[in-house]
């Protein structure tokens, strides 16, 4: 008869029959089953049961047909495969997703291809959506009128125009999605607010028109004549872009205001990268470097003992500001501005300190005010004639200056380096309008617009800068980093400020009355902007191009509204969809590379920032670049 | 391990996840009979089995970045294949096409007796042959969850920790179900009581 002590042998007893019982727990259930003969019978009917219940199994298993499903699951894998890259290009996988497939991409040459197709795609619908919605809305608009004007209720034509509406509704709402996956979300109250706050006091001035303020020029709003929700999805995407421009005006902003504009650069690292025109100079002689700021010791690295101020500063922290900075958040940006640059008293300290590379020290340049950089600018070019930044930088230095003439002595060393750049002949122009002569600036207008690029290289002001950082006392991965995700933003600054004011002596011809001058001199700038954008290397760089195309192509549009008829102002309209388009596009490339840059392992981390300090955004996401 | 040993189903795993989609056919090509087997059981049909065992591998392949190595891959993947034919069933309340316990008689009909050893004799044969009959009207009667359990321990010969990995339970509750089945069983099947 079973009793309690029989259950406490029941799983041991299957436990047997499934062959994983321990021989001493074996044995003392083989002395229970000798005691008793209703459990050794019950385990002899098990086994019974089972050795039948195991043929049945090996009969069921040889009755089933074999099957080949590697084919189709393949099928089903590529699809899915896709779908994963749509939600990781519309940033909806989750952190674990997303680093993978971040890895993924990474590794597979194949898979990055693919995903910019999918980029692509994604774009071209996006601005097919944007530009046919007027055409949605006039049809809104007749078949509410026509509703209006509908005979009694119930009527076949009150059906066919409800069916027309809900249509309408629904191409609406697939507009709606469309732009909102497109568009990242920002709050942009607090950084617009402020930024206006500090934009106004620091205006610098014109000449010779000094009443005029000079690179406040505001972007205009898209016109009135605009369908209702245009201006709503054109603002949307372009506050997501000023999103990123509030913050890179932030970072810029909390230098001291006559450092604003005092824009030199170019590369440094404990390994200087050879550039042309610009060979890195050997560490064991301090050669270059040593005629501006004394001898480097041999095989000095640019890291000074730790900085307090980099405490907080990790390859995660920084990526984790950079993609809250583009969320618009405080205390990220406060962050990233503090760790990306100097103060000029930390850019002057720099100055001062012995065996500073020629790179580090111009970098701490960028940092300082036009007086104080230019004496290191100066001696920069003369180690250095044929280097095209340098050229650049000290032009921009001596425009800060008014030293127009000085000023233009460089742009022409500098095309003479670089015949098939633009940008020295616009910067030109704008002196030369500072100085009064419009006849000059317009024939230097014309002549740059019919060059095909505008550039400043961007990769080589970001060098210098990563270099100020690891001299300053900056981890330097850190600085690597930093370097590699703000490089462009200082030219976007630069490049925006300058379309502005070519701008503004446009607006002054207008108000003069003078409309064939104004539209030149806006064209012009719509050009410079079109050259800017199409051969960037850097996001933030080619989102200078589609800025200044924008505020051009507005320009145009308010001028058109007064000399010409409403036929060209529709074809500026047009432009201006492209534009709206362009800047979709740029937006993308911002959250792509921040969450592409997140989902990386510390290693690749640091070959994606080579890679980008190196060969600009380009280089990851070539398909966005319209040059590449 | 040298170049010519298979890979371990978790290493496929792991070069799945790297964007190796080899790995997946190779792990398709391991286990696909397996899973469809497996589905039949539950589902008794064999197109939807059949897209089922797609399913599943399909389901693996999307969750390839959130599978840990250190998990055994057959367990986990017969539970999402078992979650995916129990939502089936719910779903279609499955139209029943040919029973596991018919597969095994029309196999036995082809092949004309049971399996059983070489060194049988006729009295045993036919003991066989009548135990298994019995076998399969009382397998009939067992509740699904029952069945399920049959099937998973003996059918496809999983150990009581492989089935409590995939019914999400523990090794000790899964051997205190087997003991009752197997009590059921003998129980309903004359041919097993002591009484006979």
């Amino acid at each position: 008869m079973k009793n309690e002590l029989c259950e406490t042998y029941r799983d041991d007893m299957m436990a047997l029959l499934e062959g994983v019982l321990p021989s001493e727990i074996e044995t003392k259930l083989r002395e229970h089953l000798i005691e008793c003969h209703d459990c050794a019978r019950e385990l002899e009917a098990f086994e019974a049961i089972e050795t039948s219940l195991f043929e049945a199994g090996l009969l069921a298993q040889a009755a089933v047909p074999a099957v080949s499903l590697v084919e189709n699951v393949l099928q089903g894998a590529r699809k899915l495969q896709q779908a994963e890259l749509v939600a990781y290009l519309d940033g909806e996988l989750d952190d674990t997703s997303r680093a993978a497939c971040a890895n993924r991409l990474l590794l597979e040459p194949e898979l990055r291809l693919e995903l910019e197709d999918l980029r692509r795609t994604h774009t071209v619908l996006s601005a097919w959506a944007a530009s046919t919605a007027p055409a949605l809305d006039i049809n809104i608009v007749d078949a509410v009128m026509a509703g209006i004007a509908a005979p009694a209720p119930g009527t076949v034509d009150e059906l066919a125009e409800r069916r027309e509406i809900r249509q309408i509704e629904e191409q609406l709402i697939a507009l709606g999605h469309s732009l909102t996956v497109a568009i990242p979300t920002v709050d942009l109250v607090d950084g617009v607010m402020q930024a206006v706050a500090r934009t106004k006091p620091e205006t610098p001035q014109v000449t010779p028109f000094k009443a005029r303020p000079k690179g406040n020029v505001q972007l205009r709003t898209p016109r009135r004549r605009f369908v209702a929700w245009l201006p709503a999805a054109a603002a949307a995407v372009l506050l997501a872009v000023a999103g990123l421009a509030v913050y890179r005006m932030q970072s810029t902003n909390s230098l001291p205001p006559e450092n604003r504009y005092a824009g030199n650069s170019p590369p440094a690292t404990d390994t200087p990268v050879p550039r042309d025109g610009f060979p890195s100079i050997p560490p064991e002689t301090g050669a270059g470097a040593g005629d501006i700021a004394g001898p480097q010791p041999p095989g000095a690295r640019q890291s000074n003992p730790r900085n307090h101020k980099y405490e907080g500063a990790t390859l995660k922290s920084v990526l984790d500001a950079r993609r809250t900075a583009m969320m618009k958040d405080a205390e990220a940006l406060a962050s990233l501005a503090n760790w990306a640059e100097l103060s000029a008293e930390e850019a002057r300290a720099l100055l001062a300190s012995a065996g500073l590379s020629e790179e580090a020290l111009l970098g701490a340049a960028q940092f300082l005010s036009a007086d104080e950089a230019n004496a290191v600018l100066k001696a920069a070019v003369e180690q250095h004639p044929d280097n095209a930044y340098l050229r650049y930088a000290l032009a921009r230095n001596y425009d800060e200056l008014q030293q127009y003439e000085q000023g233009r002595a460089q742009l022409a060393a500098w095309s003479n380096i670089d015949s098939e750049n633009s940008l020295p002949h616009y910067m030109e122009a704008e002196m030369l309008l500072s100085q009064g002569d419009l006849e000059g600036a317009l024939e230097v207008l014309n002549n740059a617009n019919d060059m095909a690029r505008a550039s400043v290289d961007a990769s080589a002001s970001a060098q210098y800068r990563q270099a100020a950082l690891i001299a300053n006392g900056m981890d330097p991965d850190v600085a690597l980093l930093l370097a590699a995700t703000g490089a462009g933003e200082l030219e976007h600054t630069q490049l925006l400020s300058l379309g502005q004011e070519l701008l503004e002596y446009g607006k002054y011809y207008e108000e003069l009355g003078e409309y064939d001058t104004a539209q030149q001199i806006y064209q012009a700038v719509q050009q410079m902007g079109l050259q800017i954008d199409q051969n960037a290397q850097y996001a933030s760089v080619r989102l200078a191009g589609a800025d200044v195309q924008y505020d051009a192509v507005t320009a145009l549009i308010d001028l058109y509204s007064i000399s010409q008829g409403p036929e060209m102002q529709y074809l500026m309209e047009t432009a201006l969809d492209g534009i709206v388009g362009s800047l979709v596009e740029i937006t993308n490339i911002f959250t792509q590379s921040a969450s592409f840059l997140a989902g990386l392992s510390e290693a690749a981390l640091l070959d994606a920032a080579a890679q980008i300090l190196q060969g600009g955004d380009s280089s990851l996401f070539p398909a966005y670049f319209p040059g590449q | 391990m040298s170049a010519a040993e298979p890979q371990t189903d978790e290493s496929l795993m792991h070069q799945l996840s790297l964007g190796h989609e080899n790995a997946l056919a190779d792990l398709v090509r391991r286990y696909q009979n397996d899973v469809f087997r497996f589905c039949l059981h539950y589902l008794k049909n064999v197109d939807i089995a059949k897209e089922m065992a797609q399913e599943t591998f399909l389901r693996i392949y999307a969750a390839r970045d959130r599978f840990d190595i250190e998990r055994k891959f057959k367990p986990w993947m017969l539970c999402i294949a078992r979650n995916l034919c129990l939502n089936e069933l719910k779903r279609k309340k499955a139209v029943q096409m040919e029973t596991l316990e018919e597969y095994a008689s029309s196999s036995r009909e082809e092949s004309g007796e049971m399996l059983h050893s070489a060194a049988d004799g006729p009295a045993e044969k036919l003991m066989a042959q009548e135990r298994a009959q019995a076998l399969q009207a009382a397998l009939g009667e067992l509740p699904e969850d029952a069945r399920e359990i049959v099937v998973l321990r003996y059918f496809e010969r999983m150990s009581a920790r492989e089935i409590a990995e995939i019914v999400d339970s523990t090794e000790g509750a899964i051997r205190t179900r087997l003991h009752r089945v197997l009590r059921q069983l003998r129980e309903h099947c004359t041919p097993f009581r002591d009484d006979v």
